[in-house]
């Protein structure tokens, strides 16, 4: 033992509190807890109270008193007599006599132990850093020499920095939290987390409810623990979101697998808000087969045009395919046309999503979303608009109808007319999906 | 230190299945004294047993999420560190209002540290240990005073057993260089004889 370390020992002001403290001590300790539990007693715990019974002589009693205040008028009249200067008897001046007897007591209201102002307050913070997806407002709460955050149910520990990742991508997948029924229990809040989002639906049906312990100290927080109690089926149901998925899109599943294991990827957490509500509701209406091979011509749509390869686009369409429209239902063009506008897009670097996908009659409508360097740059972000493929029983696509874009036409039409201008060679290059057959 | 078992020798069904104040008394009788030691070695004796008290009217009323066996006694000490933070907060409050309130200068805060200080080398220590981080300070009184094993207080804070190793010999570190006593190695003087250390 060093010597500090006996210092240290020898410093304890109560060596043994077994020997310290006598019966006499314990003794006046037990019954300041019992008055103090006493007192916790009357005011916290609910009393039952039993109903008075309903007095059914009400009646009598009423007529009692109502006698008693006549008889006591009567004979304040006898005493002074009437006098002159005495005011006209008119109204009563006496005080009615309430005999109405109550027949119930209201319940006295349970007082449940209540958590400090400080704690409600991190708290408070806590849920406001989640659903925010504010990194560094999330971390700002926690104590750094948290090392251990995390102590979820089975074998996975968290740590601060998973713990700040998973907020974001919470937030990102589109889920919101809110904490409920915080307790104090022991050195520890306890409240019900509930996570809500298109995920959470998808996967639990329901809000997904978790308990969380809080440890907080000096208005951060040091430790948090959790146990789900609505997750028991959730890997199950992973499971089976990711082999859906890998029957149409590989790459995805992938992602959302990796992205499931360790959450870190925003293109993860996008997958999984995409894919996990379009899979419950293929699994609701029993269509999982029919949306699954929808999604392969999606999938193969989105990734050759990406990849600016035009074989494999055409080779997504069925060799049949007679009928594309573009902006409006009635203008028809060609897949050549469709062709050389993919080409178009994937040579100015614009990339093309196809998300929020719902399946329809033989076919699925996404919204379609064009990001890049033109998009940024002429409309100030992306233009995008709905989508309908229609599919054939190989999952080919068969016929497409695009809606309208939506897109700032002023301003295009303000850019082409200053290309076309400027440099009328590249000007027809440069007319984004859908511009050149309006 | 410690010496209380509770009702270690208790299993987690009989446990559950004793009548509320049966369980209650049991507690009581094995840990009334180290709790009232750990709020004694904290602040005064009076307040020590004001606190106590309160510590033990909240084990009254969570008896059933009460850990049993040797969790229970960890338990208490982590309830009481809140009864005496809150009181210690409601202090300050009361100081800084009462400041307010007759617009004199803030009076210092007292610390809740032991009233009984042996002597001057212990004042000392003392006083450099009121200086650690109250984190430190409280894991360095469990496990020297209290006599928790390190496992135990690593439960508390909810941190592995290797943080609370750390966070002994950074302090150890601290008070020695504070206080100018020569240091051994950090990482076997401080552990206790039952964690197999040396003594």
């Amino acid at each position: 033992m060093s010597d500090i370390q006996t210092l240290m020992r020898s410093a304890n002001p109560i060596e043994d509190a077994h020997t310290e403290f006598g019966q006499d001590d314990l003794d006046a300790l037990l019954l300041l807890t019992q008055q103090r539990s006493g007192d916790m007693d009357v005011k916290e715990v609910t009393t039952p109270v039993t109903p008075e019974k309903k007095n059914n002589r009400g009646w009598l009693v009423a007529a009692v008193a109502f006698a008693s205040v006549i008889a006591v008028a009567a004979l304040a009249l006898l005493v002074s007599g009437p006098s002159e200067d005495a005011p006209p008897a008119t109204t009563p001046t006496t005080t009615p006599v309430d005999v109405a007897l109550p027949t119930t007591v209201p319940p006295t209201t349970v007082a449940e132990p209540t958590i400090s102002a400080d704690d409600e307050a991190v708290l408070a913070a806590f849920v406001t850093a989640l659903n925010s997806g504010d990194v560094e407002a999330f971390r700002a709460i926690f104590d750094p020499a948290a090392e251990r955050v995390g102590e979820w149910e089975g074998d996975y520990d968290d740590d601060l920095n998973g713990l700040a990742i998973e907020a974001q991508h919470k937030h990102l997948r589109g889920t919101s939290s809110a904490l409920e029924d915080c307790v104090p229990n022991g050195d520890r809040v306890t409240c019900t987390l509930i996570s809500e989002g298109p995920v959470e639906l998808a996967i639990f049906q329901v809000p997904r409810r978790e308990k969380y312990n809080f440890l907080i100290e000096e208005e951060l927080i040091l430790g948090i623990s959790a146990k789900c109690d609505i997750c028991s089926d959730g890997a199950e149901t992973d499971g089976e979101i990711l082999d859906w998925v890998a029957r149409f899109d590989p790459a995805a599943r992938s992602v959302m697998g990796a992205y499931h294991a360790n959450p870190g990827s925003v293109e993860g957490a996008a997958l999984w808000r995409d894919y996990a509500p379009m899979w419950r509701e293929a699994k609701t209406a029993g269509t999982l087969d029919e949306v699954a091979r929808a999604m392969v011509s999606v999938a193969a749509y989105e990734q050759s045009s990406n990849a600016g390869d035009a074989a494999a686009f055409r080779a997504a369409f069925d060799p049949g395919a007679v009928r594309f429209t573009a902006n409006t239902p009635d203008l028809p063009t060609s897949l050549d046309k469709i062709v050389e506008e993919m080409q178009a897009l994937s040579a100015r670097q614009s990339v093309v999503d196809l998300t929020e996908c719902v399946v329809v009659d033989r076919g699925v409508r996404c919204v379609l979303v064009v990001t890049g360097p033109v998009e940024s740059a002429v409309y100030g972000g992306q233009i995008s608009g709905a989508t309908t493929l229609i599919v054939d029983d190989d999952g080919l696509i068969l016929e497409i109808r695009a809606g309208q874009l939506a897109l700032d036409v002023v301003a295009a039409d303000r850019f082409l007319d200053w290309v076309q201008l400027t440099d009328p060679t590249v000007y027809e290059q440069l007319l984004p999906p859908g511009i050149r057959e309006l | 230190m410690a010496t209380g078992s509770g009702h270690s020798g208790t299993s987690e069904t009989q446990w559950m299945g004793m009548h509320r104040d049966a369980r209650f008394e049991g507690i009581y009788r094995a840990h009334a004294a180290d709790v009232l030691g750990y709020c004694a070695r904290r602040t005064s004796r009076e307040e020590a047993k004001d606190a106590a008290s309160e510590v033990f009217v909240v084990a009254l009323r969570r008896i059933d999420d009460m850990p049993a066996g040797d969790e229970a006694l960890p338990w208490l000490y982590g309830v009481a560190r809140n009864v005496l933070k809150n009181r210690d907060r409601s202090g300050r409050r009361r100081l800084r209002l009462s400041a307010k309130l007759t617009t004199t200068s803030e009076r210092s805060v007292p610390g809740p540290e032991p009233q009984v200080v042996r002597n001057s080398e212990h004042e000392e220590l003392l006083a450099a240990v009121a200086k650690l981080p109250e984190r430190d300070r409280e894991v360095l009184r469990l496990v020297e005073w209290e006599g928790l094993s390190r496992e135990q207080v690593a439960d508390m804070f909810f941190v592995s057993r290797a943080a609370i190793d750390q966070r002994i010999s950074r302090s150890y570190k601290k008070l020695a260089r504070t206080l100018g006593v020569p240091q051994s190695d950090p990482r076997t003087a401080p552990v206790p004889a039952e964690e197999g250390g040396e003594v």
